[in-house]
């Protein structure tokens, strides 16, 4: 009896170390193998259980106020509608303002004043460049999002994709804490893109583009000054002249990745919950998404994904 | 292993008499003690155990059919068009009427004809009483309340606050048995205060102030002779008296008491399941219902909450 009872606290606390190394940034590995995989299942299997103190059934509130940044293109102009919805029906803390990001456009700027939102043209916002060549539109974007901390007046301010929306009830920042939501998704390369732009050795393992972030403005600005510091280049051409693997590029791992591990304290991990939504059932989304509220938080209905692209037909 | 089974079995009955002790009514303690606040919890805990008939995936149905009643004000504007919708939507009753009992106002008027209720101006339901002069809007609220069997047609009737939502489907009335839901907010002195007016020996150790109220209307009746008897006055001048200050007054915990002491079997208590929201936080309800309706009952958008309130 002594010795079961020796062995199975022994095997307890060995759980509990590998479960504490599992959610602990490690050295980023040359490839995702198994047990990276496996590693990082344990980090979501642990952050399942734990209560998510931003989102869950006792309906948390927060009185510090935010500004919601949305940058757009025409495409996007029907989710827009709904995304703007869902942030003002489902955010619960005092929203300043929301501004719309975008080209100039008659029907996004029809859908600003309808919506009560404020229209920022996309020139105003991007940073400049000394390699004044044109960019990519999703490399554009990201930079946008980068530079969002020029609109708006609240220290605290959320990005989220026009895309993108929240089918619950849920805060993003408290006193003392900003909520980091992670997802599934893990992609290596842009894990190197950020150890190339940051210089970190070590990383957590998990996937912090969420389609949505809240972003401190001073922490914002701090990660653009250890940029500066590290390339010797303003933030924007050290980004832009990097050697980024194709397609690794992501604006949300950057900043995840910078805050999870200079303001480790300041930040909680939760899990994302988002689930990728055909934009077929777009007219009758509402019977579609009370029913995902059980189980997601936002849901994101990229342009290119349709039924038929889903499934591979 | 005779002695770990005696042990066992001791335990079981402890916990059985434990459970029993805490679910029974007693006599109404001194002050709200830790002790007692405790037992509540537990109470509580239980009664979110229990299997709720009312109200459950199963969709529970029932023919009875019943009037419902919401007490509104313009400040009410907002929400009282979502109270209705929900109202028609979820309630698995048979519904004869809605009425929307309110004071003299265009606006209102206007909500009852889009929405195809009866609208009936608070003085109609007001009882006569000895002395009105200084008669607060919430005393006169809820005196409305229990006078409300005077305009209503059929034998069962349901008050709603008007800034609750209903979140799901339920019923009132199974079996014969009327539901009465309970929440977390226990004040010692509305139950002293029904104890005034009623002399009732025990009490529940729950709060019955939940956000709706079913009424029967010939157990109401019992209750205002009741009231009439113990005080020989008319009931309405019973309870419109300096001494009962207008924050301890509830109509729902006297209404509730009264039955589970006199019909106990005709009563069932399950746990209330209601959320609050801030009150401009309504625009947002098509967005939270979904979510919400998975664990609570009814969503109330109170104007009180403004603080900061995590979870």
């Amino acid at each position: 009896m002594k010795r079961i009872t020796q062995c199975a606290f022994a095997i307890l606390i060995c759980a509990m170390c590998f479960v504490y190394y599992a959610c602990h940034p490690t050295y980023l590995p040359k490839q995702d193998s198994k047990y990276q995989q496996f590693l990082r299942y344990i980090h979501y299997a642990y952050l399942k259980i734990k209560r998510d103190p931003f989102c869950n059934l006792h309906v948390p509130l927060s009185k510090m106020p935010i500004d919601v940044v949305i940058p757009v293109i025409e495409k996007d102009a029907e989710t827009l509608v709904l995304t703007i919805d869902s942030v003002r029906g489902n955010i619960l803390q005092p929203i300043s303002n929301i501004y719309l990001i975008a080209p100039e456009s008659i029907i996004l700027r029809k859908i600003a004043q309808e919506k009560n939102c404020v229209f920022v043209l996309e020139d105003t916002v991007l940073p400049t460049f000394s390699n004044n060549t044109n960019r990519k539109g999703w490399i554009k974007q990201q930079y946008l999002k980068l530079n969002a901390d020029k609109v708006g007046t609240c220290e605290h301010f959320l990005i989220i994709d026009a895309d993108t929306i929240l089918i619950r009830p849920q805060i993003f920042v408290t006193e003392n804490k900003e909520v980091l939501n992670i997802l599934h998704d893990y992609w290596l390369d842009r894990k190197q893109m950020v150890k190339i732009a940051l210089g970190f050795d070590k990383f957590h393992n998990v996937d912090f583009t969420s389609h949505h972030m809240l972003i401190c403005k001073t922490k914002l600005k701090a990660l653009k000054q250890h940029l500066q510091n590290l390339h010797g280049l303003p933030w924007q051409d050290a980004l832009d002249t990097l050697n980024i693997p194709e397609g690794g590029f992501s604006e949300y791992e950057l900043y995840g990745n910078f805050v999870a591990q200079c303001f480790e304290n300041e930040i909680e991990l939760v899990l994302g919950s988002n689930v990728l939504f055909p934009r077929n059932g777009l007219s009758s989304i509402s019977y579609a998404r009370e029913y995902l509220s059980c189980k997601y938080k936002s849901m994101t209905m990229h342009s290119f994904l349709t039924i038929e692209g889903m499934t591979g037909q | 292993m005779k002695r770990f089974l005696a042990l066992l079995s001791l335990l079981i009955s402890i916990t059985i008499l434990s459970v029993w002790l805490i679910t029974t009514p007693e006599e109404l303690p001194i002050e709200d003690t830790k002790w007692h606040i405790y037992k509540r919890k537990l109470f509580m805990k239980l009664l979110s155990f229990k299997r709720d008939r009312y109200s459950n995936n199963h969709v529970p149905l029932c023919q009875t059919k019943i009037d419902v009643v919401f007490l509104c004000i313009e400040k009410d504007l907002p929400t009282i068009r979502h109270a209705i919708d929900a109202a028609k939507g979820l309630i698995m009753h048979p519904i004869n009427k809605i009425y929307l009992i309110c004071p003299e106002s265009e606006k209102l008027r206007n909500v009852a004809l889009e929405k195809g209720c009866e609208f009936v101006e608070e003085t109609k339901v007001i009882p006569q009483l000895a002395r009105s002069n200084d008669l607060s809007g919430y005393l006169k609220q809820q005196l409305i309340k229990l006078n409300a069997d005077t305009v209503i047609t059929s034998d069962y009737y349901l008050v709603i606050d008007a800034d609750t939502v209903l979140l799901q489907t339920q019923i009132f009335l199974r079996e014969d048995k009327a539901v009465f839901n309970v929440c977390n907010k226990y004040v010692l002195d509305c139950k002293l205060m029904v104890e005034s007016v009623l002399k009732l020996e025990k009490y529940y150790n729950l709060d019955f102030n939940s956000q709706h109220m079913f009424f029967d209307k010939s157990k109401l009746k019992a209750m205002k002779n009741r009231l009439e008897k113990l005080h020989d006055k008319p009931w309405q001048d019973v309870l419109n008296t300096p001494e009962i200050s207008s924050q301890v007054f509830s109509e729902y915990e006297m209404y509730a008491n009264f039955v589970l002491t006199f019909f106990p079997n005709e009563a069932t208590i399950v746990h209330g399941k209601n959320s609050q929201m801030p009150a401009d936080r309504i625009s947002g309800i098509e967005w939270q219902r979904g979510f919400l309706s998975k664990e609570y009952k009814s969503l109330s958008f109170n104007h009180s909450i403004t603080t900061n309130r995590h979870s």
